[in-house]
């Protein structure tokens, strides 16, 4: 069984959140927890790494999705990046392409921070 | 060949879930691609009864069936809770409305639907049932 793990770290102004393991309506609660301080703490410019990240429901990408409004009135954003396959594969049947950054690769995610 | 699987409805109890579907579905000759959606689709699946139709009452139990035959694949998720008439409209949410609502839930059943080529909610014998089923080539 794959737990989720959170590794947080902020760099330049960015918060890095690296996630692994399995995000479903259980451990969603977790990374809630983590990005709803993250606001408190008024860390805005989110970027996720997904390296570890081996599972997502819709419950982990929902976590995603109810903070766009917040983050957007802040002039803050999420980008998630390094998405494996099958994750990326949930990204894209859910349609959230208009909605979330995604990124291949660290350097690019920077970049929409640029 | 035909297996099932009963846990309490609690959210940590998902996980056992994906872990009877991936073992039930490993022998068969499928993609990993399609194997691990059709596990998400049956999470999802959970997710709705364990949490909407019975509001994670560990007194209560989901049972999940599996049956596989040479080109089908039929699931069928099992519980006796109540559920909202709205949360079977959620089939094509308003991604939009969800960003202005701040709303966490309602994309799974979106999931199902892509995912599998025949969902269904209906009772029988005063249980609830969600039927998904798989053309399998």
């Amino acid at each position: 069984m794959k737990k989720l793990t959170i590794d947080q770290n902020t760099e330049e102004g960015l918060l890095l959140l690296k996630i692994g393991g399995e995000l479903d309506a259980s451990t969603s609660i977790d990374l809630d927890g983590v990005i709803n301080s993250a606001l408190e703490d008024n860390k805005i410019n989110i970027l996720v790494n997904c390296k570890d990240l081996v599972y997502i429901s819709s419950a982990g990408f929902g976590v995603f999705v109810s903070y766009i409004r917040d983050l957007a009135a802040r002039n803050g954003k999420f980008v998630l990046y390094n998405l494996n396959k099958n994750v990326y594969d949930t990204f894209k049947i859910l349609g959230l392409d208009d909605l979330l950054l995604i990124a291949k690769n660290e350097r690019e995610a920077k970049s929409y921070f640029a | 060949m035909q297996s099932a699987f009963q846990t309490h409805c609690q959210r940590e109890n998902l996980k056992k879930v994906r872990t009877f579907m991936r073992k039930a579905l490993e022998p068969y000759n499928m993609s990993n691609q399609l194997k691990y959606r059709i596990v998400l689709a049956v999470d999802e699946a959970c997710s709705n009864a364990i949490i909407h139709g019975n509001n994670c009452n560990a007194d209560k139990k989901i049972t999940v069936e599996l049956k596989v035959d040479s080109n089908r694949l039929d699931v069928k998720i099992y519980d006796i809770g109540h559920y909202s008439k709205e949360v079977a409209k959620q089939k094509d949410p308003d991604l939009r409305k969800k960003i202005a609502e701040k709303s966490k839930g309602g994309l799974g059943l979106r999931l199902m639907f892509a995912i599998m080529d025949e969902v269904q909610f209906y009772t029988q014998n005063k249980k609830n049932i969600c039927s998904l089923s798989k053309e399998l080539n």
